[in-house]
């Protein structure tokens, strides 16, 4: 699908702009602060209804003078469709097509991905970031996970409580909250096997793409407990419940529970050596870009149309050839992107076709 | 504070804590409570006084009775060898709405929650053991809600009572009336795997 007109008015700090990116690259560049991140973030509201700054969207409302309004043409699979989100006060209201509609009705007829400072934490930051990252891919495949996941989260949350208590001596109640564990904890366990599989196929083109051949990148989902996770997707149940079980005495000196979906982690490797702890800051963003290509290419897989890519600060930490191995594969793929950057001169540098657009002072120019 | 006049806002402030009245809810009940007959007031008043010296649980079951055995428990036409477990007292009347059932409750009073800080000890599960123990009892059907807390408190009762009675049941779990497999999430088509029977 592509985004082919894009409005935004008073978000922040853009005055009535009003953008057709190409339906392959569009370079956004300007100085810093006049409006190129803000772009990107109209465009994932658009898509979303959400901003991927701030979970307080009444944040992005000009200051001064709402109310926000952003508005564009998709077109896709599904055919034309006029999308417009506007922000007043506390209030935001959604429309499709002219009518207005709720949140679930909205959602579907743009998709988006963002790569931004706050996503690029997936690889610097903690398992939490990582844990999250595999669930937001897994739940935007298949909502129902979030269920699953729900479940897991109260069970664990329950059986801590127990244990915090000073439970862990009661044993029939603990391993009541164990099996509930284990059952729910086996689904999540299941799913995020699945998915960090089927990732680390479609990763495989993009990664050779960014790293060029001689680097390879590789990911592993690393379960916990790890010995229940070699017990495979069928095993795991038993082997997570053996585990609780031997697992009571210390869980209950710590007041939680030591192992478990909750302490799953996704490894990345680069040349068989931890990303995380030897990667250099190119090579740590190279990756991050290349599992969001992954993604992007999943995303194709299920529902066969490219999502939106929006990169913010593109080239930050990429060695000019690198940045242009990575447009040339958008190239490839036919992604449409809009990518910014604060250097006048990178369009030139990247050596592929792509609109260029100048953001200075909240509006846009052709240039 | 919210300018209404301290006898209304003591009552508004009772209602609000009843399960599912918001304080608007609870406003415009008072206001009609306000228009209307002084008798009409009154009758109220005393019905809701009536209520805690009149109702009591019964004493085998637990269900809400007006002193004495509930209704259930007082029907020499229930079968006392079928014992179906339950939360709360508005689950037996759900069950009862279908009339599939013909034995006996016995009302817990809670699920299991260690986060709420309830744990076997706040619920009539001794009550519940000492029933199945007196021998009559040949099957003791879990009838708990299929979250989380229901799930785990079927567990701890069906591993407690298996050696007492010859039968611990569940109610077969699957997928709710017009749900889409693909829309489904993993844990209920499992269950709903588990639970298959022959056509
Ligand atoms: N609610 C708001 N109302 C008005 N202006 C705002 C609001 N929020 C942020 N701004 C301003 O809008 C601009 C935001 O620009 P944006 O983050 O899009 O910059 P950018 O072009 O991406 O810059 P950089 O190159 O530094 O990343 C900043 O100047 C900021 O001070
Ligand atoms: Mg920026
Ligand atoms: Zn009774």
């Amino acid at each position: 699908m592509t985004l082919d007109l894009l409005q935004a008015d008073r978000i922040r700090c853009l005055r009535a702009v009003s953008l057709e990116p190409s339906r392959g690259l569009t370079l956004l560049h300007g100085r810093n602060g006049q409006g190129k991140t803000t772009l990107l973030e109209a465009a994932y509201l658009l898509a979303t209804g959400r901003s991927f700054r701030t979970p307080r969207i009444e944040e992005a409302v000009r200051r001064g003078g709402g109310p926000l309004r952003v508005a564009g043409r998709v077109s896709g699979r599904a055919g034309e469709t006029d999308l417009a989100v506007v922000v007043d006060g506390g209030a935001r209201r959604l429309a499709a097509d002219g009518a207005e509609v709720g949140l679930e009705a909205y959602l579907g007829r743009l998709e988006a991905l963002v790569l931004s400072a706050e996503r690029e934490r997936v690889l610097r930051g903690g398992p939490d970031e990582r844990r999250r990252f595999l669930d937001r891919g897994i739940a935007g495949l298949a909502p129902a996970y979030l269920r699953t996941l729900g479940e897991c989260r109260r069970a664990l949350e329950q059986r801590n409580a127990l244990l915090r208590s000073g439970g862990a001596g009661r044993r029939a109640e603990v391993e009541a909250w164990d099996e509930r564990l284990a059952a729910a904890a086996a689904a999540v366990h299941r799913r995020r096997r699945e998915y960090a599989v089927r990732l680390a196929a479609a990763l495989a083109e993009p990664a050779r793409a960014v790293f060029g051949p001689g680097e390879t990148l590789t990911v592993a989902y690393r379960p916990s407990p790890a010995a229940a996770g070699e017990a495979g997707p069928h095993g795991f149940e038993d082997a997570y419940r053996r585990a609780l079980r031997s697992g009571a005495s210390r869980d209950g000196a710590l007041g939680f529970t030591g192992e478990g979906p909750h302490r799953d982690d996704l490894l990345l490797e680069l040349e068989g050596r931890d990303l995380r702890k030897y990667g250099s800051a190119g090579q740590v963003r190279a990756a991050v870009i290349a599992l969001k290509l992954g993604k992007l290419r999943l995303y194709r897989e299920e529902r066969g149309e490219n999502p939106v890519l929006l990169m913010d600060d593109f080239d930050a930490d990429l060695d000019e050839e690198r940045a242009g191995r990575v447009a040339g594969f958008l190239q490839e793929e036919s992604v449409q992107a809009m990518l910014t950057t604060s250097k006048e001169t990178l369009a030139g540098a990247l050596g592929v076709p792509m609109r260029k657009v100048r953001v200075v002072e909240g509006e846009t120019r052709a240039a | 504070m919210s300018g209404l006049a301290p006898a209304v806002e003591r009552v508004v402030g009772e209602l609000c804590k009843l399960p599912g009245i918001g304080r608007k809810t609870a406003q415009r009940l008072v206001f009609h409570l306000l228009r209307a007959p002084a008798s009409e007031v009154a009758a109220l008043a005393a019905a809701l006084a009536e209520l805690p010296e009149k109702v009591r649980a019964c004493p085998t079951c637990f269900h809400l009775s007006e002193g004495g055995l509930c209704p259930v428990c007082s029907d020499p036409r229930r079968d006392p060898s079928v014992v179906c477990v339950v939360e709360e007292p508005a689950n037996v009347l759900a069950v009862e709405r279908t009339g599939a059932f013909h034995g006996l409750y016995h009302v817990l009073g809670g699920v299991l929650s260690p986060l709420k800080d309830v744990g076997p000890e706040d619920l009539r599960v001794n009550e519940l053991v000492e029933r199945v123990r007196s021998g009559k009892v040949a099957e003791v059907v879990l009838a708990l809600g299929s979250n989380v807390e229901g799930e785990a408190t079927a567990v701890y009762l069906s591993r407690l009572l298996k050696p007492l009675v010859p039968a611990v049941t569940r109610l077969a779990q699957g997928l709710p009336a017009g749900a889409d497999l693909e829309f489904t999430d993993d844990l209920t088509l499992a269950r709903a795997f588990e639970n298959r029977r022959n056509y």
